[in-house]
């Protein structure tokens, strides 16, 4: 409830979103030949040299740390797009545009480990970071205008986004549900009494209407 | 008799079992003295009121409740909530001090599983500290029932007691409550005017979940829009900062909130800090903090 103590209650660190994000899958060109892989989440099939091959980005960043293969960054990561991205965000300030899930945590696994494979990397980071600020703010100036309700809906929003304002925008429905709903406030006077409340403050069942003892 | 009543509480977890008001009675009853001896009893000298909810407690609550008669002033000292024993007992079984976390994890979970219509929503909570801090807010004066009779009241007589204290006595048609002095007039008067600036806290840190609870009981069905209102506003000029602001400014502004309004502020301001920090990156693994002490050489 919006009375908790511990305001260190967010379900996932970015870290675990992160982890989360190593699933997508990415095009890779491996410089080197090797059996197909079997995986739990599936198989990866043959490797042979300079041919493409879709794998998880977990996988690649394994195999790129070992020199193994070049990495190719995928499609929403051009410049034409991210550009154009970048002016619908700007554009339109009540909704947000169709960005890839994991965006922020794929585009920052790249950055890290697979510097030489992007052209143009400066540019392509500076338009994903303005993307991302730009996001997030439209996020902050939403939020003020929700008001008395109990659900929100916000469409294309992204998995590290979501999970920034998640504590904040759970504790502060659950307060605006409890101050707006008239039965949560006359449910917590009776204890045992599970009739349909009525708006008199009731004496519970069990307690007991004797007088105080004399002394 | 008594032993009877001393065991079945030992035992009593009101998060599972039927929820049964502690006796009231027992605290204005002076028959205890012989028994009290028997029981190990602490190393403080206690009053004979209040004995029973008082053994071998974690951290005592101490409330004082003033009665006036007349002139007179009779202390019924260290008084303390029957939740704040029971919630110490728990505690001193499973670990030392009170952690912060764990009367609300382990009411959450306890929430699942009693999820039993009305009769949960009261005992999931009854663990909950800062459930219990709110009951202990004495803003309410209270006036005594004149169709009671009790010796150390006058009848008609203004009392301050805490919560907990006012609504038993209030279930037992004892007293009469009157509107706290946090949602009197002057403070309502303020708040239409700007409900930003309020200052909150000083007056009560618990303002909004002791609204909800006090609203049935003293009867005044305007507290529960106003307390919607005033936190839509609060909300809409304070918090939405919480993500953004650097510390500074953060800290100004904190003074005025709620210990709500201050949980919402720190979460986000936490999470918020995570997602920085992890952008920035760096290695992974954290250094053991085993590691990091250097040893002291050994004579």
């Amino acid at each position: 409830m919006a009375g908790q103590s511990d305001p260190h209650i967010s379900l996932f660190s970015p870290e675990e979103i992160e982890f989360m994000a190593e699933d997508e899958l990415v095009e890779i060109v491996p410089n080197m030949r090797m059996d197909p892989l079997n995986f739990i989440s599936g198989d990866f099939g043959p490797f042979f040299p300079q041919i493409p091959a879709n794998v998880p980005l977990w996988l690649a960043m394994a195999l790129k740390k070992r020199g193994k293969c070049t990495i190719r960054p995928p499609q929403w990561m051009s410049i034409e797009n991210l550009t154009h991205v970048l002016e619908g965000e700007r554009e339109d300030q009540g909704a947000f545009q169709a960005v890839p899930f994991h965006y922020i945590e794929i585009s920052r696994l790249l950055f890290d480990h697979a510097r030489d494979d992007i052209p143009d990397i400066y540019m392509v980071r500076s338009l994903i970071e303005d993307i991302r600020d730009v996001r997030l703010h439209k996020v902050e100036t939403n939020l003020e205008k929700f008001s008395a309700t109990s659900a929100v809906k916000i469409a294309h929003l992204s998995a590290m986004e979501v999970n920034v304002v998640r504590p904040f925008v759970v504790r502060a429905l659950q307060a605006f549900y409890k101050h707006d709903n008239p039965v949560v406030m006359s449910d917590s006077d009776s204890v045992t009494d599970r009739q349909p409340q009525t708006r008199q403050p009731q004496v519970p069942r069990n307690a007991q209407r004797q007088p105080l003892k004399r002394r | 008799m008594m032993e009877r009543h001393s065991i079945q509480e030992r035992y009593f977890d009101p998060q599972f079992d039927r929820f049964a008001l502690p006796d009231l009675d027992d605290l204005f009853d002076d028959d205890h003295q012989e028994k009290e001896e028997k029981e190990e009893v602490s190393n403080e000298l206690v009053p004979m009121r209040a004995l029973k909810w008082r053994k071998g407690r974690a951290p005592k609550m101490q409330n004082r409740v003033t009665i006036e008669k007349g002139n007179e002033r009779q202390f019924l000292s260290k008084l303390s909530s029957p939740r704040t024993a029971a919630s110490g007992r728990r505690h001193t079984s499973e670990r030392t001090a009170i952690d912060r976390s764990t009367p609300r994890n382990s009411a959450g979970k306890e929430t699942e599983s009693t999820n039993d219509g009305a009769g949960a929503s009261r005992n999931a909570k009854y663990y909950d500290i800062d459930d219990i801090l709110t009951e202990e807010e004495s803003g309410n004066g209270v006036k005594v029932d004149p169709s009671a009779e009790k010796d150390c009241v006058e009848e008609g007589a203004k009392v301050e007691l805490p919560f907990w204290l006012a609504q038993e006595l209030y279930l037992r048609q004892a007293v009469s409550i009157s509107i706290p002095a946090c949602f009197n007039q002057k403070t309502r008067r303020e708040i239409q005017a700007d409900a930003a600036c309020v200052d909150l806290r000083s007056r009560c840190p618990y303002f909004y979940e002791f609204g909800c609870k006090i609203a049935p009981l003293v009867g005044d069905r305007t507290i529960g829009k106003m307390l919607l209102s005033t936190f839509q506003m609060r909300y809409k000029d304070i918090l939405t900062k919480a993500h953004t602001t650097a510390y500074a400014s953060a800290s100004k502004s904190m003074a005025v909130l709620t210990k709500e309004e201050t949980s919402l502020h720190g979460a986000a301001q936490s999470s918020m800090a995570a997602f920085k920090k992890w952008r920035i990156g760096g290695p992974r693994f954290q250094r053991a903090s085993v590691l990091g002490r250097k040893r002291k050489p050994t004579e």
